[in-house]
């Protein structure tokens, strides 16, 4: 039998919508109550109970000991930021002590070592890193990672809860003060550390929790996103604990083997909220199997949050047409934008409305950059016609304005296709120790560039696009310039050789595409080049990359001279759809290949090109 | 650890890898997961389920970035076995 239980739903004390003046204020009235953190293991058994009470007396603990070492104030602690009770501890010790957390990836992929290391090293570089804290089992990678940069502590949370304990009073995190630097932006190989003050991150955690979840007594999360991306940490650490409400975590990597597991959760607890990536719920579709021995009941989620990449209604639909039987209830899809520049939330959709879809002229959008309905498209009959169905994600929060602009920075009417801009008080304050990058996405008027793409309607805002050239897979942003790299990385390729795109995949997902230039016309040695950069890409990202090799002067340039990706992409679409159409002619039975995938492909690229 | 231990896991192995291969093909203890199999993250954290529950183990996360080819998959496994 288990012996613990997970913290009660209610809190026993009054809701407050993160009304404090920063986080440790925060944690110091959740802390009154009974709510806190659970921790599950991969078989869904429940491992260990954090109450915010029981998190809040050890974080000021490890904040007291952390103040032995004489670090300046700021100074930053970077954290391997696994699903545990020691990752919540130290960033709040880090809010006690007057610290700043850098939570750090805690993913490894197939055959990674050398890339992660790779990794953590840059991270800690970058964010001048004083002392760093892995977890037992990443610990190994940690000092590797660190070795030769000085660090004044590296070592698991034992270590750290060996210094001694100060007796000084605390001094925590005030609202100017920078409350932790995000990592998610930017490349693996060129990171970018987002800057959120203490006030900006309330003030989002504010919105999201009054405005846009409009969180109540009785409410419930559970998640299994990982802490070190935005919507793990400020959405699913930071603003529960905000709201006194309770959390039910399972690692991201037991999500990944079971995502079954997610949604016995909610069953267990009568969850309320949860949210996910497209790709999380595509997974439990895909993945979960009629079981009757193991009934589930999601009838409590009245909240399933869809962001962090363009949300396609079909993988909605499906999603909620397999969990129906279930309970589901579609009308709990609540769609959401925003990133971390932002802190975490730019707008939510209306709660209880489900995915609203904007169903829209495909043509009419890719020719004029402009949202046209279906329903007023001249001729409606017209079956020639693509239509592309956009989920609406709702008005900004409150306090907060969102511009479309052109291309010259004039702002867009409604339905207009443009780039979003966005200003108000949850904005960061910059990227760390890079002012040039800063001074490219961030206004002096205080306009930051999303880079996303999409329009207006009615004051609620329709993605249709993302940043420019960003491939998305499963959920992670993949850059083009990294993939770029790795090909470029080879001795016999040169920079310039490679231009990474993204294409549709049969399943109306995306595919990596790296288009490298490579003179060499012997057959072996031409296999071998394209294995080597398709194992470097997988053990360096985790995902699976299709090469391309052609001759010297082919990828596109600009006018400027620079490598041109949407060229790039019209091109490789060509050259697909022209070995279709021979494989076509030269097959027997030219039936069987009108459905392949490189045909289906070739024509979406064409209109797209258009 | 014997070797008639690895022969069992190996046996037990290969019939899951040629369920989840992305790219199937003949197995041997050199075969790499990701050159010749076409195994990437999500692939083999589907697999670990079931390796989990065949081997009845937890596989660790983190002996994933060491793992390259099946001889070290298995050993690996006869590892965690060894350690319960």
């Amino acid at each position: 039998m288990n012996p613990l239980n997970p913290t009660s739903t209610e809190s026993q004390v009054p809701l407050r919508t993160a009304d404090f003046p920063n986080l440790a204020e925060a944690l110091d009235y959740a802390a009154q109550g009974t709510s806190g953190f659970n921790f599950y293991n991969g078989r869904g058994e429940l491992r260990t109970v954090l109450t915010y009470s029981k998190l809040r007396e050890g974080a000021q603990t490890l904040a007291k000991r952390l103040l032995g070492l004489h670090l300046e104030r700021g100074a930053r602690v970077a954290i391997i930021a696994e699903t545990n009770p020691d990752f919540p501890r130290f960033f709040f010790a880090c809010q006690y002590a007057g610290y700043t957390p850098v939570p750090l990836p805690a993913s490894i992929h197939l055959g990674g070592h050398k890339a992660y290391v790779e990794q953590l090293r840059g991270l800690l570089i970058k964010s001048q890193a004083a002392v760093a804290v892995a977890p037992a089992e990443f610990l190994t990678f940690l000092l590797e990672a660190s070795s030769g940069l000085g660090l004044k502590l590296v070592g698991q949370p034992d270590d750290f809860d060996q210094l001694a304990e100060q007796s000084v009073e605390l001094f925590p995190l005030q609202p100017e003060e920078t409350a932790y630097l995000q990592y998610t932006s930017g490349s693996t190989r060129f990171p970018r550390g987002v800057m959120v003050s203490e006030a900006a991150v309330m003030h989002n955690l504010a919105g999201i929790t009054r405005d846009g979840l409009k969180v109540r007594s009785g409410d419930r999360c559970v998640s299994w996103l990982p802490y070190y991306h935005d919507m793990g940490l400020v959405g699913f650490v930071l603003a529960p604990l905000a709201s006194q409400l309770s959390v039910d975590y399972l690692s991201t990597r037991d999500f990944a083997m079971r995502p079954r597991l997610w949604l016995s959760l909610m069953t267990r607890n009568r969850s309320t909220i949860s949210f996910g990536p497209p790709f999380g719920y595509e997974l439990c579709t895909r993945r979960i199997r009629y079981d009757e021995t193991v009934p589930l009941d999601l009838s409590a989620w009245r909240v399933a949050g869809v962001g962090a990449e363009t949300i396609r209604a079909e993988i909605l639909e499906a999603f909620a047409e397999k969990l129906a039987p279930y309970g589901f209830n579609h009308t709990a899809f609540v769609a959401s934008y925003g990133m971390a520049e932002c802190s975490l939330a730019i707008s939510f959709a209306q709660l209880d409305q489900g995915a609203i879809v904007d169903e829209i002229d495909a043509d009419h959008l890719s020719e004029r950059q402009e949202a046209l309905p279906v329903t007023e498209t001249p001729d409606r009959n017209d079956q020639a016609r693509r239509t592309k169905k956009l989920v609406n994600c709702g008005a900004p929060l409150p306090g907060h304005e969102v511009l479309v602009r052109d291309e010259y920075g004039q702002a867009l009417p409604d339905r207009q296709c443009g780039t979003i801009h966005v200003r108000g008080p949850s904005v960061m304050s910059g990227y760390f120790g890079d002012p040039a990058a800063t001074a490219e996405i961030l206004s002096v008027d205080g306009w930051l560039n999303t880079g996303d793409i999409g329009y207006l309607d009615q004051g609620t805002l329709v993605i249709t696009g993302r940043e420019k050239d960003m491939i998305i897979i499963n959920g992670r942003n993949i850059w083009p310039q990294d993939l770029e790299f790795y090909a470029e990385q080879q001795p016999e390729i040169r920079p310039g050789d490679a231009s990474a795109i993204s294409v549709p995949a049969e399943d109306g997902s995306e595919k990596a595409v790296l288009v490298v230039q490579y003179r060499e016309t012997e057959e072996g040695k031409r296999r071998e080049m394209s294995s080597r950069i398709a194992r470097i890409v997988r053990e360096e990202l985790g995902i699976d990359c299709i090469i391309e090799l052609v001759p010297a002067h082919t990828l596109p340039r600009t006018s400027s001279g620079k490598l041109s990706r949407a060229g790039t992409q019209r091109d490789y679409l060509k050259r697909q759809a022209e070995k279709s159409l021979q494989q076509l002619e030269s097959s027997e039975d030219p039936s069987m290949f009108v459905n392949t995938p490189v045909l289906r492909i070739a024509e979406t690229g064409q209109r797209r090109a258009q | 650890m014997t070797n008639s231990q690895y022969e069992t896991i190996f046996q037990k192995v290969v019939v899951l890898l040629q369920e989840y291969a992305p790219q199937p093909g003949p197995i041997q203890d050199e075969t790499e997961l990701i050159n010749d199999l076409g195994f990437d993250s999500l692939r083999v954290m589907e697999m670990l389920n079931d390796v989990e529950d065949v081997f009845d183990i937890s596989y660790p996360l983190n002996s994933l970035s060491d793992l390259r080819t099946v001889k070290d998959f298995v050993t690996q496994i006869q590892v965690i076995i060894g350690d319960r």
